[in-house]
């Protein structure tokens, strides 16, 4: 399949997935199970139940099919119809995930680039503008010394007031029990040869889309807001107009630091700024999973729209 | 070839009253089936009845006409249907006293 112009890759692509020929290999993001039953660890039984990707046609009551921006179809992401206060981590299925397994091969530039749209679910009056939390994207990538989360999250609404700025993972220090459920959370590196007890536990600064201590105006010690970030979308001005927006993140795997984001005619210039870092897990060597996702603010359901995607590779070129 | 996908509604997930799954967008599949595996079920009298419903925009939901017959105790159980348009959700009705089901839905979509 030919890359539209619309996109920008570095000189290796990895994927391009345009949802017009299947998922792609997208899938929901659930738990680890445990190792002695078909349960998941208790401390994550909060994160089984995420909204889960589908291909979506943008089909409203009273417009119609929208369609996709290069055809039919888009992946779309939804919550259910839940969500906590600002300052609490979300609650069980009030966020939908999707994510994509892969591994690389060189600790070099990084870039995703996709187009896509959010909405509010049309199921009563009004715009639905301020239901929708918080949506983004992030990867999950180790090294063989260091495993590291790369994302970035356009902070919508918090506790229905308008944010409308983008924010980048990165830990702040502080106590590992802020960070959320510190319990068992994957088997550990001798697992499997004897000694079944061994096991790893989260670290702070994993999984930062729903971890980390938040705060009423939708600041986290999770998140590092990117000054000067403040950006108006094009939401439109009815919940069933759709516009399909440009994204793009790039890092720098060798050094360890985001490179630039850009948002639509935002450019952001990120160099210097250390993404999630903990030390490595077993057993996902070289791990590249990148994940999309959306969070809601109130009881109403909010959706992202993937209408394609690129993650692509390279030495350093911005092209 | 035909494209094919199964996704996971709920996730051995525990309900004490009526439920329903969430909206889900099948316009691109051609056929489909449900699966409901009940993991434990309690209570007196406790039966789960649930039925096929479609939708024009994943919000109004009509009956299908497919509904799997009352599950009274653990064990899996499927229904098919097809010609569904662009959405499908299992509207699940819990009866007897006091009961609860933990069960785990799936559904898998071929084009």
């Amino acid at each position: 399949m030919e890359l539209p112009d619309t996109y920008k890759p570095l000189s290796q692509v990895i994927f391009y997935d345009d949802f017009d020929s299947g998922l792609n290999g997208w899938i929901n993001l659930a738990p680890n199970l445990a190792q002695d039953k078909m349960a998941y660890y208790p401390a994550q039984w909060r994160f089984a139940h995420w909204g889960p990707p589908m291909l979506s046609s943008a089909t409203f009551s009273y417009a119609g099919t929208h369609g996709s921006m290069h055809g039919t179809y888009s992946m779309k992401i939804g919550s259910r119809p839940v969500a906590g206060r600002a300052d609490e981590q979300p609650v069980s299925g009030s966020m939908g995930h999707a994510i994509k397994r892969l591994t690389f091969a060189k600790r070099q530039h990084l870039k995703c680039e996709m187009w896509y749209t959010y909405r509010a679910e049309q199921d009563r009056p009004g715009i639905g503008e301020n239901a929708i939390r918080a949506f983004g994207f992030f990867w999950d990538v180790q090294d063989t010394e260091k495993r590291a989360f790369y994302g970035a999250r356009y902070l919508n609404a918090a506790g229905g007031k308008m944010q409308q700025r983008w924010q980048l993972f990165r830990a702040a220090r502080g106590e590992p029990e802020d960070w959320g459920d510190t319990g068992r959370s994957a088997p550990g590196e001798a697992a499997g040869e004897g000694d079944k007890e061994e096991h790893v536990f989260l670290q702070r600064g994993v999984d930062p889309q729903w971890h980390g201590k938040r705060y009423q105006d939708g600041s986290s010690d999770a998140f590092y807001d990117i000054p000067r970030s403040r950006q108006k979308l094009c939401f439109n001005e009815t919940a069933d107009k759709l516009n399909w927006h440009y994204f793009a993140l790039t890092v720098d795997l060798a050094k360890r630091e985001y490179v630039e984001l850009q948002s639509v005619d935002r450019h952001f210039n990120l160099r210097g700024i250390a993404p999630s870092l903990v030390n490595a897990y077993p057993r996902i060597n070289q791990l590249l999973n990148p994940v999309v996702w959306i969070e809601a603010d109130t009881d109403r359901r909010v959706f992202l729209y993937v209408d394609s995607i690129v993650n692509s590779t390279g030495k350093g070129e911005l092209v | 070839m035909r494209q094919f996908y199964t996704v996971v509604l709920e996730r051995m997930q525990s309900y004490r009253g009526d439920f329903q799954t969430e909206p889900y967008e099948t316009a691109w599949a051609g056929e489909a089936m449900f699966f409901v595996r009940v993991h434990e079920m309690t209570g007196t009298g406790t039966r789960l009845r649930s039925r096929v419903q479609v939708s024009v925009d994943g919000i109004e939901w009509l009956d299908e006409g497919t509904s799997f017959p009352a599950i009274s105790e653990a064990g899996s159980h499927f229904v098919r249907v097809s010609h569904f348009g662009g959405w499908l959700r299992l509207a699940n009705v819990l009866e007897g006293n006091d009961g609860a089901v933990q069960l785990t839905i799936q559904l898998a979509l071929k084009e």
